[in-house]
């Protein structure tokens, strides 16, 4: 990805900014799927994370960790954020109902993407009782596949601090799974 | 790169909104530096703009008033000056930034800290004369910075725009002005949140020629309710 477009060009430039989208719509998409179960939220919710990247493109850093791990920071917030008033929360200026541009056929690729899912988001579900500055980093390691180096850089932590973080967050989100199969 | 068909339905129509996001300005992307930049833009179309070296050089490039309440009213004419206007507002407790950029270009985003939440109220004036801003007293806190620059919501147009920085500001370093920051009113777009239009009185697209604008200093989450 490294002929990519610098992120903060995104907002400038659309040609940038449809090469950006391309390279990381199924990666955005994917990421959604293993938190909400519903196709039509998921549409909503991919178009917000594009706007939101837009949005905060100026925020990007290059010393602070991956592209990738920047996008999942803004695509975490946006998912983390639905259900409060979405356009007050995210400060969007632009909304666009992602659902209004599904077709039937597209609508089938998302639910195909939920079901291909379910096993982290039951993961995901899991994480709910970790504190959120260990579970973000949780998220995107375990969850995400992202390197725990490279999430410590996004959180601007020590890697030896993330390791720390990232083992007591394993045990702890391992506990609560095993609880979750304890009930009948 | 991929092929279009490689994207469904979905995702294309996705990536045509968005590039219309993009094209449209993106009007809020540069966050604190926008919102105020919006708003003056929004009196500039609304008043007819101040044209790029349409005015007479005969008066001074910039004036600054004292009023009874404490505020300062600061003109300008025209782009000149910018270091003499930051020294006059200092000599008026104002520490100041102000950066007059070339047509057609603006300063880097994020040139500082931006300066805790509050409320900060700032009139904003358009005429044939110029812009002016009034600047309300002990607007700034101890370590503050008011950062004034230009924006360029169309060619051959300017506005200023401001904003609040704590600590150090960085340098300006030029760059190619975005596209007009004018705000719009469009369905299924959320309000501005500090757009002229919000006031009373002021509809998004007919803001009166001396309608007062509400800056809110900086982009962190708006008080709700």
């Amino acid at each position: 990805m490294n002929d990519l477009p610098n992120p903060r060009q995104l907002a400038r430039d659309p040609e940038a900014f449809e090469a950006f989208y391309r390279a990381h719509v199924g990666e955005v998409q994917r990421f959604i799927a293993r938190r909400v179960d519903d196709p039509q939220v998921a549409a909503d919710l991919t178009a917000d994370v594009f706007v939101a990247v837009i949005e905060r493109a100026s925020t990007y850093r290059q010393e602070r960790g991956s592209t990738l791990a920047w996008v999942f920071g803004i695509a975490r917030n946006v998912v983390s954020e639905r259900g409060r008033t979405r356009a007050r929360q995210l400060k969007l200026a632009s909304r666009i109902r992602g659902r209004a541009l599904l077709d039937e056929d597209a609508l089938l690729r998302i639910e195909e993407r939920l079901d291909a899912e379910s096993d982290a988001r039951r993961v995901f579900a899991a994480m709910a009782d970790i504190p959120d500055a260990d579970r973000e980093l949780l998220e995107l390691v375990a969850l995400d596949g992202l390197e725990p180096d490279d999430v410590a850089a996004h959180l601007n932590i020590e890697p030896g601090t993330a390791r720390v973080r990232l083992h007591r967050a394993r045990r702890r989100l391992t506990a609560a799974m095993a609880a979750d199969q304890l009930i009948p | 790169m991929n092929t279009t068909d490689e994207l469904d339905v979905f995702e294309s129509r996705l990536l045509d909104e968005l590039k219309g996001v993009v094209a449209d300005g993106a009007r809020h992307r540069r966050s604190t530096w926008v919102r105020w930049a919006a708003a003056a833009a929004a009196v500039v179309t609304a008043t007819g703009a101040v044209a790029f070296s349409s005015l007479t050089h005969a008066s001074p490039a910039y004036a600054l008033t004292p009023n009874a309440d404490g505020s300062i009213t600061v003109t300008v004419h025209r782009l000149e000056g910018a270091a003499a206007l930051a020294a006059d507002l200092k000599a008026h407790g104002i520490n100041a930034d102000v950066t007059f950029n070339a047509p057609g270009t603006q300063c880097q985003d994020n040139r500082g800290t931006p300066a805790p939440l509050r409320h900060v109220t700032m009139g904003a004036t358009m005429s044939e004369q110029g812009q002016a801003l009034i600047l309300p007293a002990q607007m700034l806190l101890p370590g503050e910075t008011l950062v004034i620059e230009t924006s360029w919501p169309e060619p051959g147009v300017w506005a200023l725009g401001s904003g609040i920085v704590q600590g150090p500001v960085a340098p300006c370093v030029p760059e190619p002005a975005d596209q007009p920051v004018v705000p719009t009113e469009t369905p299924n777009q959320s309000p501005s949140p500090i757009a002229c239009g919000d006031l009373p009185g002021g509809g998004p697209q007919g803001i009166p020629a001396d309608e007062q604008c509400v800056v809110m200093v900086p982009a962190s989450p708006q008080p709700t309710k």
